[in-house]
């Protein structure tokens, strides 16, 4: 996805104190918009997994090509309809919808793993990468982001700037590869891609965990520091800043008390917003360092055309990210006044 | 192969002989060569056998098998990579690789390098009449201790139920589409099996199938207990099987491992206690892995990698020879210029295989016309390469005599000829590199033919224009299965199952119909013979650029490969794990 | 306010109106390169990249796709600037005219993301209502589905090539796109002459294109400029995945995400090579769209 953060929140919020109730109403009235996104959501995946070329049937035939097995309407009717595929597609849409509602997100087409079952194996390992990097992350370029703009156009602005942009202009598997290349390369030895449990082996995991989450964190780090400057730098015009500094107050005490917590805001939105991409870049991650999570699977399963599979994914995925964007704005509302709903 | 076993019965002689090498359980001491046994053999240790640079070109290496010496540490830990987990766990309808291969055993083993089959589940195999054909399995198989066996006696009732279900007999009943029995051919024209008694399988065929016996020698058909429709297919846990190790753990993409099975049919095997499989998606990764010492083995290597490993372990071994995955573009007789023989026999002769080959793989490839060099049947590869088109020294010669092809044709210079090649575009495979490899070539020699490339970048996609025949040319390497008939009649035979370019010929059909009811093998060696002549003379349907070279690294420590290296020793490099063992280094 | 957008702030002032054109672009840019100096880099990048893509046969002497120009996997040389790869074609050529690649692919992804962003967001701020109700939910809905699945999925179903992916990388910045662009649009929506020229009578498509596109200007440039050089990294992503831009062409995603890996061990040059162009570029790039963004937004205005 491009690089752009997105520099303004973009989301519709009146500045009008409107107390709990207020807050209370904002929210129904955000969760009952989710439900039409989530049904659009749904539709989406279910439409575009079935447009992709070849099916789960044209694999299971393959071998058959030749002798004609494989246009023999019997046979391909007989696995289409042992797998629900032979129903027209706006049919399974809606079986699929019904399906969910009542927790019930189908089960894989090859081996009939249950999709919950298969998706909670694999969430920990990818969540626990993604924290990891966004906590170092946090750490490091909200730092690097506050310097910048406060020195902003000095050496130190260059360099850090530098260093951060850095970050983003070099893909995340180059990174990768040569985190695990070049040891192997100059001393023999490398990560470890044997899977260990937290339970069997707390450290061993641990250990699996850092090197996808530095490789995540370096991209993530980037585009919070530049966004941490941006947000640094407008807040630091306002009015109240100057008023601050009339007054006589220290500086790192402007910085640190009033400009910070309100330069903060769009980046926690904007936080919530690189989740999605943090799936994404844990694709690469989980793939170079063998770690069997949700990003692989996704793909893998897109490579196996597992219908349900794909959508569980998707699906539970996207839940989460609305959930995370509707406690981003609310935590918004309280932390800035001026942005309380309507 | 079938030499000795066909037309009559077999002799005790072989039938003692059969038991008595099994039970000796080193099969290999005999191999050629190498000297494959414990105490004697060769000097070992270090990789034997030069790769390439002195090696005459695409006449494949000579097996590279290094003894390993050392005194036998039993017990521990042998641990590969691969780069997903299963998905389908029934061996009889999957596609590929499944779990079946390590907890499963076989019907008939071959001999690695001469593809001779060698007794394992199945003691003696003989012919009682030209549609009847007298198996004695072995006794004492003990299954799995695991419920619901407990270890119970497998016997002819379970064989008997295999033979049927693996030649596709349960399709209605399981309500499976015939089709998905991937290896029906392996055991053609089956109409029942049944126990005569407890150590005796009467097979009852149709026709005469002289392809019978090495079909039960394919990886693909494993054996499993006759229960196990009833437990299903989903769930690896629930899976036992006869095979040297059974499943101890298995977490999908995450473990797949297994313990050893103490009352395993082949004495002192197997060695290792555990054979673990660690799942490396990515290849770059997978070599990192076996550098530090994670993985005992990789396979698939090419020469960089070789080159690689032996600067940072100079101790591990390699273990090379011909594969039976050969490489190929196949033209569709669909589009119209490919159905005319002078246009194939053209672009056969134009061709520089050499360079494809040698270009993807360095050495250790071999040259291969209609069947993969490791059939005993097959032309060597110095034949192949002595033939037209495939001889580097009358390579210009050649290409002279086809551009008159083609100009006789209609299409001088390869004008009015505009083709695309579909192929699969995975990273680390050959299709990319073999397609612009000759498409460089083609463009070189008939400079107004037009080639187009066009990639898949799953095989899911892929697999929809190669299986529909919904393509003029396709790029794609095919394992062989282990018998010439079998091999011949599913990619050339008019409606053959890997027939995807729909090529058809009445004579070709005949020949294959003849040789597959012929027992007497000098009969189907000289029927085969005149198959090959004509697949490079009259057919042209396939441009096969060579056989594969297949490369195996184990960890210095780990010794026994040598007796299970070669050709025939299956699908996946790891299904004789039960023969290697540890050694003090 | 927008009246007062962009560079040409040197107009106002009696006598310096009166300099040649030649001339003010001169003192403007050095002005930006002094004040600028990571976003004049960024800018030299560019027009390098515009260069290589222009010139590239006048500054190779091989072809992209021209096989056995000297012997395999060969480190860099005099002849081969770069090397060459596994089929000897040499890779300083496939870099330079990798450039076109680059720019068709961001600057398609880019013009092609733009204008049906720019075009949704000011017609839903514009119209409200239920458009923009439901509008809004769809592209809450491809917000939240994880972007690099979205482009595997269209580009399997449109399949593999260069504008194929253009159009996967462009389909889902339009739609995420527009909620910044009707940002934008709302705080002009509002405007007095906004509702003056409906009070006039003014068509709705007049006033869409007529008094609010002009004043979204400075948005879609920053838009354009940050997300320029992730275009082209999503593209080496998806080539890691074995989605990018097919083979035999000289991506610089796909040289180095597939080709430059395998050969890694024995050819590092192949990875190199693509790594830098790439990275320079895409930093390059960046710093460009950082500078634009400094300069054009008016919030960042002020002191320093």
């Amino acid at each position: 996805m491009p690089a752009a953060s997105v520099v303004y929140a973009g989301r519709r919020l009146i500045t009008n104190g409107g107390g709990v109730t207020g807050m209370a109403k904002y929210v129904l009235r955000r969760l009952i918009g989710m439900v039409p996104t989530w049904l659009i959501i749904m539709f989406m995946v279910v439409f575009m997994v079935r447009l992709i070329p070849g099916s789960i049937v044209d694999l299971l035939l393959q071998d058959q090509g030749g002798g004609g097995s494989y246009q023999a309407g019997i046979d391909r009717a007989q696995v289409e309809h042992r797998l629900g595929l032979d129903q027209p597609v706006y049919v399974q849409y809606v079986k699929y919808v019904a399906g969910v509602a009542q927790g019930n997100l189908g089960a894989s087409l090859w081996d009939q793993q249950s999709v919950v079952s298969l998706i909670a194996q694999r969430v920990p390992v990818t969540a626990q990468v993604a924290l990891v990097a966004i906590i170092t992350s946090v750490f490091v370029s909200i730092p690097i982001g506050v310097i910048s703009a406060v020195r902003r156009d000095s050496p130190v602005d260059y360099l850090l700037r530098s260093i951060s942009i850095l970050g983003i202009s070099v893909p995340g598997f180059a990174i990768g590869t040569a985190i695990v290349i070049f040891p192997t390369l100059w001393w023999g030895v490398t990560v470890s891609f044997k899977y260990v449990s937290f339970a069997e082996d707390p450290i061993g995991h641990l250990k699996l965990i850092i090197p996808p989450a530095m490789v995540l964190g370096v991209q993530l780090s980037a585009s919070v520091a530049r966004l941490t400057r941006t947000m640094m730098l407008e807040v630091l015009q306002e009015d109240y800043i100057r008023t601050a500094r009339a007054k006589g107050l220290q500086e790192p005490k402007i910085v640190v008390k009033h400009a910070l917590k309100n330069a903060l805001i769009p980046v926690v939105t904007v936080l919530g917003i690189q989740i999605t991409n943090l799936l994404g870049g844990s694709v690469i991650t989980e793939t170079i360092f063998a770690l069997p999570g949700l990003g692989r699977l996704m793909v893998s399963s897109i490579g196996a055309r597992d219908y349900p599979v794909v959508q569980g994914i998707v699906v539970l995925t996207a839940i989460f990210v609305m959930c995370m964007n509707l406690a981003v704005d609310v935590s918004y509302g309280y932390l800035d006044p001026r942005a309380r709903p309507a | 192969m079938t030499i000795e076993q066909f037309g009559g019965r077999v002799s005790r002689r072989s039938v003692l002989e059969g038991i008595g090498v099994g039970a000796l359980g080193l099969a290999g001491a005999a191999l050629l060569g190498c000297g494959g046994t414990k105490s004697g053999g060769e000097a070992g240790g270090a990789s034997s056998g030069a790769l390439g640079a002195n090696q005459p070109k695409g006449t494949g290496l000579p097996l590279t098998a290094p003894v390993v010496q050392g005194k036998e540490k039993a017990g521990g830990t042998f641990t590969e990579h691969t780069t997903s987990s299963y998905t389908q766990h029934d061996p009889h309808t999957a596609l590929a690789t499944n779990i079946w291969h390590v907890i499963g055993d076989k019907g008939l083993e071959p001999d690695p390098q001469t593809a001779a089959i060698r007794p394992h589940v199945l003691t003696s195999w003989e012919v009682a009449d030209p549609t009847t054909l007298v198996f004695k399995v072995k006794p004492g198989i003990k299954t799995h201790n695991m419920a619901p066996w407990n270890g119970r006696d497998f016997t002819a009732e379970d064989v008997a139920w295999n033979l049927e279900r693996i030649g596709g007999l349960y399709a209605e009943k399981l309500k499976v589409p015939a089709a998905s029995f991937q290896r029906a051919s392996m055991v053609a024209n089956i109409t029942k099996a049944q126990a005569v008694d407890p150590t005796t399988v009467k097979v009852t065929l149709s026709k005469p199938n002289s392809s019978f016996f090495n079909g039960l020698m394919d990886t693909r058909v494993p054996f499993a207990p006759k229960e196990m429709d009833d437990i299903g297919w989903n769930d690896p846990l629930k899976m036992g099987g006869i095979g040297p190790f059974q499943i101890s753990e298995w977490v999908k993409d995450q473990k797949m491992n297994y313990k050893k099975n103490p009352n395993y049919f082949r004495p002192n095997e197997p060695h290792f206690d555990n054979f673990n499989w660690t799942i490396i998606p990515d290849r770059a990764s997978a070599v990192a892995a076996f550098i530090s010492g994670q993985t005992n083995m990789i396979s698939a290597l090419n020469q960089l990698e070789i080159d690689q490993i032996k600067k940072t372990k100079p101790d591990a071994n390699l273990y090379s020879w011909i594969d039976s995955n050969w490489h190929h573009f196949r033209p569709s007789v669909e589009y119209a210029p490919f159905k005319d023989i002078r246009v194939r026999k053209a672009l056969q002769l134009a061709i520089d295989y050499a360079q494809i080959m040698d270009g993807f793989y360095g050495s250790g490839w071999g040259y291969q016309a209609a069947l993969n060099p490791g059939f005993p049947d097959a032309w060597k590869p110095e034949k192949v390469k002595s033939l037209a088109g495939y001889n580097p020294d009358t390579k210009a010669a050649d290409r002279a005599e086809a551009q008159k092809l083609l100009t006789a044709a209609g299409f001088p210079n390869g004008k009015g000829i505009d083709f695309q090649i579909i192929f699969q575009n995975t990273s680390g495979t050959a299709y990319p590199e073999n397609c612009q490899r000759f498409q460089a070539q083609m463009q070189q020699v008939f400079p107004e033919m037009k080639i187009g490339l066009k990639p898949y970048a799953d095989n899911a996609s892929f697999s929809v224009p190669q299986a529909k025949g919904d393509f003029q040319m396709v790029s794609y390497v095919i394992t062989a299965a282990p018998d010439s008939v079998i091999e011949m009649q599913s990619q050339y035979y008019t409606g053959g199952s890997r027939n995807y370019g729909h090529f058809s010929d009445k004579n070709l059909d005949a020949l294959i119909d003849k040789a597959q009811v012929e027992l007497k093998m000098d009969a189907r060696n000289a029927l085969m013979e005149e198959f090959q002549t004509k697949f490079t003379t009259e057919w042209v349907p396939m441009y096969v650029l060579g056989a594969q070279p297949a490369r195996v690294m184990m960890q210095g420590n780990v010794a026994g490969y040598d007796t299970t290296a070669g050709t025939w020793y299956g699908y996946s490099a790891s299904t004789k794990a039960c023969r290697w063992f540890y050694v003090d280094k | 306010m927008s009246a007062e957008v962009g560079i040409g702030q040197a107009v106002r002032g009696g006598g310096r109106a009166q300099r040649s054109v030649g001339a003010r672009v001169w003192y403007e840019a050095s002005k930006f390169i002094r004040k600028k100096p990571l976003g004049a880099f960024g800018a030299v990048v560019l027009l390098m990249l515009i260069g290589m893509a222009v010139f590239a046969p006048i500054i190779t002497q091989y072809g992209p796709l021209q096989q056995s120009t000297g012997p395999a996997l060969a480190g860099p040389s005099l002849e081969h600037l770069a090397g060459t790869d596994q089929f000897g074609r040499d890779v300083f050529t496939r870099i330079v005219y990798g450039a076109r690649i680059s720019l068709f692919i961001s600057v398609g992804a880019t013009v092609m993301a733009i204008i049906p962003a720019t075009t949704l967001g000011m017609m839903c701020a514009y119209f409200r209502g239920p458009f923009d109700l439901v509008f809004q939910r769809v592209v809450d809905a491809f917000q939240a589905i994880p972007g690099l699945i979205l482009l595997i999925t269209i580009v399997s179903i449109l399949g593999s090539g260069q504008f194929n992916v253009v159009l996967a990388l462009a389909i889902p910045a339009s739609i995420t796109g527009s909620r910044l662009q009707r940002a934008a649009s709302m705080q002009v929506t509002g405007r007095d002459y906004v509702l003056a020229a409906r009070s006039l009578g003014a068509t709705h498509t007049r006033i869409i294109f007529q008094y609010i596109l002009p004043n979204i200007m400075a948005p879609i440039i920053i838009v354009v400029s940050l997300g320029f050089g992730g275009y082209i990294l999503a593209e080496s992503s998806l080539s890691f995945l074995g989605y990018g831009v097919p083979p035999p062409a000289p991506s610089w995603g796909g040289m180095l995400a597939s080709d430059g890996r395998r050969y890694m061990y024995v050819a590092p040059h192949m990875f190199v090579a693509p790594a830098i162009a790439l990275s320079v570029v895409v930093f390059g790039v960046n710093m460009f769209g950082d500078a634009m963004r400094d300069i054009l937004d008016p919030r960042l205005r002020g002191s320093g």
